[in-house]
């Protein structure tokens, strides 16, 4: 069964169509999530949000462009909206440290990465995850779908809605940035 | 080359974006400093986890789980409402609430200044109170006198 056929027959709520769908393309969500994110269990979470958008919003979707790119920009923009929450969450929990200094006991020393991830994780390869979440938001994603999705220039303007050029300069001035961020991680760790 | 300037050519010695001179020179102070080396090769061996990578395999139960979700996700359907829509406006509702009463009791309590400021008329009359008081006591001060006068006078009459 194409794309189109069962984009046609979910916008008339077919549930057997959409688990088709989901059973096609949940792998490639979850490891776009996963690519952004950089933890498990979050992407997860954010690839269901990306499913529940698609389910409800499958009437939103043109065959001008490819169901993929429909798919990236979905879960790209899913991505962001949580880490931009994770972000107001800890801004948050800041302003509770400062007025229950018990809190400070149970705030993990590094929220971004979970304990037993800690110990997994190569320090090279933390680097470059911490340096990438310090990164503006748009070199974050021009850089993650070019290295990690192997996506091309004009696929990456087409999700990201900019032009070719611009995501040459995004993905070029963002690696010197990026390799700027890790000697530092590196001087201070 | 200090250590400093090398840390700051480094990311465009690597990306090979620098001239010939100066990543020469970038070399030289590479081989003198261990320090400097170990940072290259740190730097190096972090860029090289900017490849593609697709970690996670495919899950067998990740639509049974989805549905689950967006069962669970109808079920709670007005919680989530009340969380998004209905609980701000209750908190900007209370806030306004709260200026308004505060603007309410700010105009109805007493004006400062109707004690301060006083007119010519108030002036003269207070004046004269003060005098009439003063003279008063005075004639008050007399009668008592008299008063007691008067009983002295008696008493010895008597």
């Amino acid at each position: 069964m194409d794309d189109l056929h069962l984009i046609e027959r979910i916008s008339r709520k077919d549930e057997e169509a959409f688990r088709i769908f989901v059973e096609k393309y949940h792998q490639l969500v979850l490891n776009i999530c996963n690519n952004i994110l950089h933890n498990h269990d979050d992407a997860m979470d954010v690839s269901q949000e990306v499913f529940i958008k698609i389910y409800n919003s499958i009437d939103s979707f043109r065959a001008e462009s490819k169901i993929t790119t429909w798919i990236y920009r979905i879960a790209v923009n899913k991505s962001l909206n949580y880490l931009r929450s994770k972000k107001r969450q800890k801004w948050f929990s800041s302003i509770d440290i400062l007025f229950d200094n018990n809190s400070k006991k149970n705030e993990p020393q590094d929220s971004e990465l979970k304990p037993g991830e800690n110990i997994e994780l190569d320090e090279n390869k933390k680097a470059l995850y911490h340096a990438l979440a310090k990164l503006p938001q748009k070199q974050n994603i021009a850089i993650s779908l070019n290295s990690f999705e192997d996506l091309s220039y004009k696929e990456i303007s087409d999700i990201m809605n900019i032009s070719t050029s611009e995501v040459g300069v995004l993905i070029n001035r963002g690696k010197k940035k990026l390799q700027q961020l890790i000697i530092e991680y590196f001087k201070n760790n | 080359m200090k250590c400093k300037d090398f840390e700051k050519l480094l990311p465009d010695y690597i990306e090979q974006k620098l001239n010939p001179e100066i990543a020469d020179k970038l070399k030289i102070h590479l081989s003198s400093c261990a320090k400097c080396e170990a940072l290259h090769k740190k730097l190096l061996s972090a860029m090289q986890f900017l490849k593609p990578i697709r970690e996670i395999e495919e899950q067998p139960f990740y639509y049974t789980r989805l549905k689950q979700r967006m069962q669970n996700e109808r079920n709670t359907g007005f919680t989530i409402y009340m969380k998004r829509y209905l609980q701000p406006i209750a908190y900007v509702a209370s806030i306004v609430i709260a200026v308004y009463i505060g603007i309410l009791i700010g105009s109805s309590s007493v004006n400062q200044k109707q004690f301060t400021d006083v007119t010519e008329a108030e002036k003269d009359y207070l004046e004269t109170f003060m005098d009439y008081q003063y003279i008063n006591e005075l004639e008050i001060e007399k009668i008592e006198t008299v008063f007691i006068e008067e009983s002295e006078a008696k008493a010895d009459t008597n």
